[in-house]
Formats: C-alpha cells, structure tokens, sequence
C-alpha cells in the first residue's frame, strides 16, 4: 500500500514538475545555505582546536596588555574581550627571569617581531622579521624542513643567521635551493641556514615569517619589546602553580599588572564559546531560509490539492480514506523537501571542494551528523509544511470534490 | 439490501432552508433495478449521493445490507463505497492524466488484494465492456460512450453488489445510449442491484421498477402517470 502511495505521489509531482522544481529549488537553497555555513563553521571550529591542541595542555602564552574587568575573567568569552589593547612591555629579561626562576617551567621562548622586507638579489619580499630562541620550534610544534633552526650559542653570540616560513622560501627563491644563500634586511647581510614546513595556526602566521636569534631582530629591526612569550610547563598537573609564579616573576619585573596569561584549553574555550555563539545565530539566519522554502512546497501543495479537486472527489468515490488522501499529499511534500535537501548537500560538497581549493586551512568535510540531521530535518519540513494541504484535501467533502469544476 | 426510513436532507443558503428531500422511504431487494425518475432539481441525485455515502442525510435511517450507515465516519464509509457500491457519473469522473487501465484500477489500490489480482480485475472488467484493446489509452483520446463504459468497467472492478447510475446516458448519442444499456442489462442479469437516477422516461423503462421524486418524497411512478408528467 506505501509503495502504491509513492508511486501515485511522484506521478503527482511529475504531472505538475514545474512548480514541482521550483518548489524543490527553494528547499534545496534552503538546505545549501544551513548546510554549508554550518559546515564551514564546524570545519573552521575544527581547524581551530587542531591548531591550539597542537600547541598541548603544557602551554602557556603571556600575551600584553591591561585586565579591564576582573570580575569578567570567569568566562572563557569575557577573558577574550577583556583585554585592552595596549603597547608590549614585555621583554627578553622576563623570560629568561621565568626559565632561571620557575622550576616547572621547561622551554622559554619570547618572540618580538616587525614588518620588514628580505631582499634578495637586489629585490625585496615583504615578511615578518621575528626573533625568538630556539626553544620556539617544540614549543609551536614547527618542523624544519631543509637545513636547521639556529642553535642557542648562535643566539648568544648574535649570529646573522635566519631560518625561512615556508611562503617566503618559495617567494624568494621557488624551488631552487635556499640554505647557504645571503640575504640581507635593513642592509645586514644574514646567511640562511634553515626553511621550515609549511605550517597553518590561527593567530600565528608561520609561513611569511623569517627567524632570526632575538637580540638580532631587536637591533636590526628595532624592536623594543617582546610581542609573545611562550612557555611549556614541564608537567601538565603543575600548569596552575607555573602560572602563579610566572605571574609573581614578571609582575615584580614590571611593578604592575600589564599582561595577562593564556594557556591553550583557555583559547580553545574562547574559540569554542566564540563559534557556538556565531553557530547559533547563523542556524537562526538560516532557518528562516528553510522555512521559506517550506512555505513554497505548501503553496505548491495547496495549489495542486485545489487543482486535484475533483480527482480527490473521484478518490473518495471510489473509496479511498482519508489515510489514503492524507499519505498521498504528505508523500509529495515529503519527496519535495528530501529530494530538495539532497540537492542541497550536494551542492554544498560542490561548494566545500571549491572552498577548500582556496582556503586549505579549511577541510572540505561536511560532518556526518549535519547529513543526518538533514535527512531527518527535511522529512520533518516535508511533512510539517505538507500538512495542511494534505489535511485540507481530506477535509473536502466528497461529494463538493466531485462538483468541483 | 436498502432500507431508507424516513430520510431528510436539507441545506442552508444563508438564512433559508432548503429542504430537498424528506421522509424519503424505500426499500430495494438484492439483485433488483430501480430507476429513479424527476426533474431536474427535484432530490434525485442528492438521493443517490445519500445511498451512495457521498452525502449525509439530516434525519432518518439508512440500512445497506442490514448495516446502519448513518451513523458511521469517513473511514468505514470508504471500506463501504469500495468494497460493496460502484459509481456511474453523467460526467464520467475518470482522471484525465490515467491512462484507461489506470481509471479502471483506481478502487482496486484501496483494497489488500495483490498486483497480480488487480491487474487480472481490470482485463476482466474492461472485457466486460468491450474496452480491453483501449487500456493504455488516456480518457482525452475517447469518446463520450468509450469513456462512460471505461466508467461502467470502473464501477465493477471491485465486484460491488450494489451499483449507483446518475444520468449515465445524459451526455450520450443514441448508439452509446445504446451499448451503455446492455451493459447495464447485463450487469444486472449477473445479479448486481441497479439503482438508476434519470429524467429520460425511455431510459428508465429499462428497470424492473420505477420510482418518481414529487414534492421532495418517493413516491412509485404509477402514482404519477399521467398527472404531472407523461412516460416521455
């Protein structure tokens, strides 16, 4: 009997396709636009916390600035907005004084930075000239992809030596070797002795960056202070205690509180608390998209069960139910918003490919779960949105249905 | 098989009462054929929508086969319609977008019986009329008369015992008059009960027994003749 009622359904939908199409057309607009903005968004939430779990639960970054409102710091989001933006007085001292000081502290690595341009062969190629330690590398999960980092006594003595992001390398030099070569910022000679991996992390853009020893990038680029300073714990379990004393060393150091700590499960908080908020709302927006297409499929519907009148009436007639009336409109709605919804997410793995192609940071998935909620989502529109039609065709009397002109 | 007491219909245009039938009595035997004769107007198709549980009536008691249907819903007034009656319209009633052999089906999907059994139905039903060579033809390629016996052939499908004619040969020429006749004829041979509503006096000849709808009741057409209407 289903299968009789399907059958009869998609004939229905056949005999009116043109309506029938653009009824689906709605839905399956509908259906791209809730698809792909909440694939994006789980995608872009994914890459995120692949990024910062990257960085492990032992990692401590001491970012600069001013605490606006104590009270707010309980909340992961608060903690996010309650920072003033301020100029760095963070500096190399601070945390040299943190590794010589803390004792649960293992990697220190301060990193200043400044937009500066590498010039090669007399041409110059915009990057970030940042100085760290070569405590950096394990710290932010970095892998050297020719050549090596520089060493601590090269950072001591104050070599001229860089090591390359993966953009520059190929900016510079394409796919000809790099280490060896002389380059040079602000007129100093620097002799390349590394380039390393290509690398994607939100808030730090490895790739356009050229790393040099920190008291080099300080002289040669004039940077007074230190912009970051990471630290690794030695114990995961003692990160709240390092966080105390490093607080205490580079409080004392500066006489006052103008900085404040983030540890990687805190960003990964804000991040999550930040997309959860955007996720809501963008479900919000485009739901209304849904249920536009839904109000289509019942216009549709209403029309065609106004159109089948009298064949409604021949139905009853010859004793069809109002089970059988009922299924056979909510057939039609069903199959328009599924089959809608399918072309949705099909357009929406179109969309994620293309996305995907100029944007790699983002995986091109769509999340089984928003398939499945999909299917189940449409089903319920088709039959939500069919019902009324459906009910208003069993509601008409046979025989006003038969004289139905 | 029928046994109408006391039955009522009236309908409502705005705030007057328009009574059409009332305290209608009738009783037919199974395997009889009755006529129904009246002007145009006069309640004899609001009668036949009532013995055909398409209408309702305001007050009284239907009995078909000894079952009270008037005080039944929607859902086993279908199982009735498609197991016991079968319609004949003046306007044939086939969907336009079906194919012949599609009509002739449509009450078969409302019952439980297999693909196997419909479809043999439907040749058989459509032999019976002489429209088996038409079964894959829509309505739109037929005449009226092909398209009444594709009708006829619809009716019986479901082997009602009980079959309801509204003006089946209204929109006729002579010869389909003709061939719709014998159908029936024959369909009452088989033992089928025949109720049959029209204003066609000669049409109405055919039946074992005719009635007449005067001043809203039924009343045997002996009664009448020869007063207010002629045999035609």
């Amino acid at each position: 009997m289903i299968f009789r009622n399907v059958s009869m359904a998609l004939r229905g939908i056949w005999m009116y396709r043109g309506r029938s199409f653009l009824a689906l057309l709605g839905v399956a607009v509908a259906a791209f636009l809730v698809i792909s903005m909440m694939s994006v968004l789980y995608n872009f939430n994914q890459s995120l916390l692949k990024q910062f779990s990257g960085l492990g639960a032992q990692q401590i970054t001491v970012v600069p600035g001013k605490l606006m409102n104590k009270k707010a710091i309980s909340s992961g989001l608060s903690d996010f907005s309650s920072f003033a933006p301020s100029a760095s007085t963070l500096t190399y001292k601070d945390a040299m004084d943190v590794k010589k000081q803390v004792k649960g502290v293992d990697k220190a690595a301060p990193q200043n930075e400044v937009m500066g341009a590498l010039v090669h062969e007399k041409k110059g190629y915009d990057m970030i000239f940042t100085g760290t330690t070569p405590d950096l590398p394990p710290v932010l999960d970095m892998q050297v992809a020719e050549g090596r980092f520089f060493t601590r006594e090269e950072l001591n003595r104050k070599k001229h030596v860089i090591v390359l992001g993966s953009n520059i390398k190929k900016n510079v030099f394409g796919d000809k070797p790099a280490v060896g070569k002389t380059v040079e910022v602000n007129r100093e000679e620097f002799k390349i002795i590394g380039v390393l991996d290509e690398k994607k992390m939100f808030g730090f853009n490895i790739d356009d960056r050229v790393y040099a020893p920190y008291p080099v990038v300080e002289k040669v680029g004039k940077v007074d202070n230190a912009s970051l300073l990471f630290f690794t714990a030695k114990k995961a379990e003692n990160v709240p205690q390092v966080e105390k004393q490093i607080n205490n060393v580079i409080g004392k150091n500066h006489g006052k509180k103008d900085f404040n700590l983030v540890k990687a499960e805190e960003a990964i908080h804000m991040i999550k608390t930040v997309l959860d908020l955007v996720g809501v709302i963008t479900l919000a927006i485009t739901s209304i998209a849904f249920l536009v297409g839904g109000i289509g499929i019942m216009n549709v519907m209403l029309l065609t069960v106004k159109e089948r009148t009298r064949e409604i009436g021949i139905r009853k007639a010859v004793g069809a139910g109002s089970w059988h009336i009922l299924t056979q409109f909510l057939f039609e709605a069903v199959f328009l918003s599924v089959v809608g919804a399918m072309a949705g997410l099909a357009a929406t793995y179109g969309a994620m490919y293309w996305i995907h192609r100029y944007f790699p940071i983002l995986p091109n998935s769509i999340p089984l779960e928003m398939v499945q909620y999909t299917i189940v989502f449409s089903i319920g529109a088709g039959l939500l949105f069919g019902m009324i039609p459906a009910l208003r065709a069993v509601r008409i009397p046979p025989i006003e249905a038969l004289r139905y002109e | 098989m029928i046994e109408l007491k006391g039955i009522s219909r009236h309908y409502k245009d705005g705030r007057e009462k328009i009574t059409v039938l009332e305290d209608v009595n009738l009783n037919v035997q199974q395997g009889e054929f009755v006529s129904i004769l009246g002007p145009s107007g006069s309640g004899k198709s609001t009668l036949l929508n009532i013995l055909g549980l398409l209408d309702k009536p305001n007050a009284g008691t239907y009995l078909l086969s000894g079952e009270d249907m008037t005080g039944h819903r929607g859902g086993r007034l279908a199982v009735v319609r498609n197991r016991h009656i079968g319609f004949i319209f003046q306007q044939f009633m086939l969907v336009p977008r079906l194919t012949v052999g599609e009509n002739v089906a449509l009450p078969l999907q409302y019952t439980r019986l297999s693909g196997r059994e419909r479809r043999r139905r439907v040749d058989e039903a459509l032999e019976q009329v002489g429209m088996l060579a038409r079964k894959k033809d829509v309505p739109a390629n037929l005449s009226g008369g092909q398209k009444q016996k594709v009708a006829l052939a619809r009716a019986i499908a479901t082997s009602p015992s009980l079959l309801l004619a509204d003006e089946p040969t209204g929109n006729l020429d002579i010869g389909s008059k003709q061939e719709v006749v014998t159908i029936l004829k024959q369909l009452h041979e088989q033992g089928r009960t025949i109720m049959l509503v029209t204003h066609d006096h000669d049409l109405a000849r055919v039946a074992d027994r005719i009635l007449y709808v005067r001043d809203r009741k039924l009343v045997p057409y002996g009664e009448v003749r020869g007063k207010e209407v002629g045999p035609g």
